[in-house]
């Protein structure tokens, strides 16, 4: 899965630290997000997309191999 | 006719959205609420029984190794628990994923080190055999807690 946190993060100019805080996680898991190691909960998601007042699906992006 | 049905199915459709994104949020609301009276409550209080646990740890080890009466591996046994047990600063969904997974994980090599240990032990090539339950729990608790801080700030998982 892809998603576009750090692109969203920079338009926000927000650390991940902050975006961490909002979200009540770690800065580590906002890092793993970022690169893709660590896929979010469901609500994890949607409070990241409320926090940057968007559709979860605008940020994370669902791909082919993720079918298989 | 047609239209007015149209209308009414698409005022439908907006109310179950509104709906929708109203259970959503109060879902999101509840769930950060009970969060943020979890970090109220726990972030020092937590943090005590890891300390006890690193102090049983690091006092059981030579216990262990100097102490040959029975049940001198208790200490190293109840750190490792606590170590395991206790919560982090910051107990997120990550965190909890890499502790069930490195417990599995930790049980799985456990079991198979076992099992290999016995049958080289049947076949005479070692002297020694993991027989007593305590010593197996120690193997187990201590590679999961290894596995668990191993992934959780150095590998990133």
């Amino acid at each position: 899965m892809k998603n576009s946190l750090k692109v969203e993060r920079a338009k926000h100019n927000m650390t991940q630290a902050e975006l961490a805080v909002k979200v009540k996680v770690s800065r580590q898991t906002i890092n793993s997000i970022e690169i893709g190691k660590y896929v979010p909960s469901t609500l994890l998601a949607l409070k990241i997309a409320t926090v940057f007042n968007m559709k979860v699906d605008n940020i994370f992006l669902l791909q082919e191999e993720d079918w298989n | 006719m047609s239209e007015n049905r149209q209308m009414l199915q698409s005022i439908e459709n907006d109310e179950y959205t509104c709906l929708n994104d109203k259970y959503t949020l109060l879902l999101i609301d509840s769930k950060a609420s009970f969060m943020e009276t979890k970090m109220k409550i726990s972030p020092k209080l937590n943090q005590y029984p890891k300390y006890l646990g690193l102090f049983l740890v690091i006092a059981g080890i030579p216990t262990m190794i100097v102490d040959d009466s029975y049940s001198a591996e208790i200490p190293l046994l109840v750190g490792l628990f606590i170590l395991l047990v206790t919560t982090d600063k910051i107990e997120d969904e990550r965190s909890i994923q890499i502790k069930t997974s490195s417990l599995y994980i930790a049980f799985i090599i456990s079991y198979a080190t076992k099992l290999i240990i016995t049958n080289l032990h049947d076949h005479a090539f070692i002297s020694f055999e993991l027989t007593e339950i305590n010593y197996f729990l120690i193997l187990t608790l201590a590679l999961a807690n290894t596995i668990f801080y191993g992934r959780l700030y150095i590998i990133r998982f």
